[in-house]
């Protein structure tokens, strides 16, 4: 049983260049998968093609992208019709500066749950609860620039809840944090999708980061996976040489040069 | 937001000295001597002298930068050498019909460069993109006053379809009863419909004349403006979430591009407001333009120093409204602090 099946995906800018060639994996409902690699590598094309938004000049050439057994491949909207949500990089960016993040949420509610404004509003604030926002009430009315970095990745959180994900995709969720941030927020993501069985594909650049969360791990270098399995077995014992390389780095940084 | 625009309201004040001292001190420092040209040139260098002193024109530059100032807060800005009327009065008369013409004129360039900027960048690259450049193309190339011969020859000439260029109203008509000098407010307020009608079809030419050159510049904004938000975080937040495209280009990039078209229309209204000397003068419209156009001819300084003047706080004015309503749009501006 799979929730996501990816196969044989291939990303390209047409006459120009192969973003991702051949890519297949896939994620159990529940699981949560890793996808690592070096900046450049194609990892957050693969989130963005699952979500079906990819950049402008930016296509799927070839492969499928299956929901529980259903091509979802050319399904426009597809967050809404399969309960896909995302959570980015720079969680402040991410939210619309011109707009309260209660109503950012409130909005999300509405569309994926077809509930009416003053419900939907309410909605919101109890989602703001549920991702830990204290006074949840007044943070609602606050404006994305009025908050911090974390409580922004926090609002965009409350956003994927609003979708009720089947799978969520979280491109480099903390990489933009505070380090003490990260651990709260990852923590979360974690606590939350586990409470509601949803799938996650935590892409990420940071593999003290997937040792900690993922159970499966996939490694992508240059467009291509080179890697994947058990996050113990291939941090423990990498078969790749990209993978050892990785490794090898994120050692050197831990113990200084 | 109170502190807000008391800075706004501070800064539109200095600009507005600063804008008083340099249209005092290029005039002066201009050649021309504007007490023989009020005497033409058969005068006698005696009699020039004498109404130099007159004038004040042989006082110390400080001197007169201070009679002239104390003139401002009284709302005299001398007399007009080559009328002899007061050139507040020269200009202020003929203010209200250069107001009429370019606020008609940003009217038609909004109607027509807000829609089809925005059709040309819900679709960047596709065929209706490419005509509404085109039209931009072509909008932003063309000479106002060949395109204003152009109409003036097409719609009044050959097919009748408006009057020609003979002004506001139709010669001999009566305006109506002056409130704001807009005539077709004014004859609004009086319930005077025909008239509204007349002096709305008298408006038209001119009016399409500045207004097409100007909705070029304003489509080509709101189009880069719109198109830049394409790719900024919250929209791929919004099409990531599956909001549906329309909604995501209203609310969500226009919102945003808002504050740069919003600059940009105050600079089309800034110079709908002082550019449109050529085209009163081609339509005989008795706007402030045409005073500055005789003025020049006639070597009248102290009323083109006053043109300038008057164009100038209008610009002023008009950032002020800009900046203002930036803040209602902007809670960055309006609430203020940062906290990246």
């Amino acid at each position: 049983m799979t929730r996501l099946a990816v196969e044989n995906l291939r990303v390209e800018v047409p006459g120009r260049a192969t973003i991702l060639d051949d890519v297949s994996f896939d994620i159990a409902p529940g699981e949560i998968v890793g996808l690592v690699g070096e900046s450049g590598s194609g990892k957050s094309m693969t989130s963005l093609a699952v979500m079906g938004i990819l950049p402008r000049g930016v296509v799927q050439t070839a492969g499928r992208i299956l929901v529980d057994g259903t091509d979802v491949t050319s399904v426009a909207r597809r967050s809404v019709a399969h309960r896909f949500a995302m959570i980015f990089q720079n969680p402040r960016d991410s939210l619309n500066p011109l707009m309260r993040v209660g109503d950012q949420v409130a909005r999300m509610v509405s569309l994926h749950q077809g509930k009416e404004r003053r419900a939907a509003r309410a909605a919101a604030v109890d989602l703001l609860e549920q991702v830990r926002i204290v006074e949840p009430a007044q943070a609602a009315r606050k404006y994305p620039h009025q908050l911090s970095g974390g409580m922004c990745q926090r609002v965009m959180i409350a956003m994927a809840l609003a979708c009720r994900p089947q799978l969520l995709l979280a491109d480099e969720p903390t990489t933009a944090l505070d380090v003490t941030v990260q651990a709260q927020i990852l923590d979360l993501v974690v606590a939350l999708t586990e409470e509601i069985q949803c799938s996650v594909l935590l892409v990420t650049h940071d593999l003290g980061v997937v040792a900690e969360t993922c159970d499966r791990v996939n490694v992508l270098n240059q467009g291509r996976l080179v890697e994947t399995g058990e996050t113990h077995d291939v941090l423990s014992n990498p078969t790749h040489e990209y993978t050892r390389y990785l490794l090898d780095s994120a050692r050197e940084l831990e113990v200084g040069p | 937001m109170l502190r807000y625009v008391l800075r706004r309201l501070l800064i539109s004040a200095v600009t507005v000295i600063g804008l008083v001292l340099v249209t005092f001190l290029v005039v002066r420092v201009l050649p021309g001597d504007s007490a023989a040209a009020r005497l033409g040139p058969e005068a006698s260098q005696a009699d020039i002298e004498t109404l130099r002193t007159q004038l004040g024109l042989d006082d110390p530059l400080p001197r007169q930068l201070l009679d002239y100032s104390t003139g401002l807060l009284h709302g005299d800005m001398g007399p007009a050498v080559s009328t002899g009327r007061p050139v507040s009065d020269e200009l202020l008369d003929r203010l209200p019909a250069t107001i009429e013409l370019a606020v008609a004129g940003l009217v038609i360039a909004l109607l027509l460069g807000f829609p089809l900027g925005l059709l040309a960048a819900a679709r960047p690259g596709r065929p209706s993109d490419a005509l509404a450049r085109l039209f931009a193309v072509l909008g932003s190339s063309m000479a106002p006053i060949w395109l204003g011969l152009l109409l003036i020859f097409g719609l009044y000439s050959t097919w009748q379809l408006f009057p020609g260029p003979v002004g506001r109203l139709p010669i001999g008509t009566p305006p109506p009863p002056e409130v704001t000098g807009l005539y077709v407010v004014d004859s609004l307020l009086a319930g005077d419909f025909a008239l509204a009608g007349q002096s709305m079809q008298f408006l038209f030419l001119p009016a399409l004349t500045l207004g097409l050159g100007a909705s070029a510049a304003v489509l080509k904004m709101v189009r880069s403006a719109v198109l830049q938000t394409a790719d900024s975080g919250f929209v791929r937040t919004a099409r990531a979430y599956g909001v549906p495209g329309r909604e995501v280009l209203l609310r969500d990039q226009l919102r945003n591009a808002m504050l740069q078209v919003l600059t940009a229309i105050g600079l089309v209204f800034g110079f709908l407001l002082g550019g449109n000397i050529i085209v009163e003068r081609l339509f005989n419209w008795p706007g402030m333009g045409r005073v500055a156009y005789d003025a020049l001819g006639s070597n009248d300084l102290g009323l083109l120093q006053g043109y300038a003047l008057i164009i100038g706080t209008l610009y002023i004015l008009l950032n002020l409204v800009v900046d203002l309503v930036y803040g209602l749009i902007d809670p960055r501006v309006r609430l203020g602090g940062s906290s990246s």
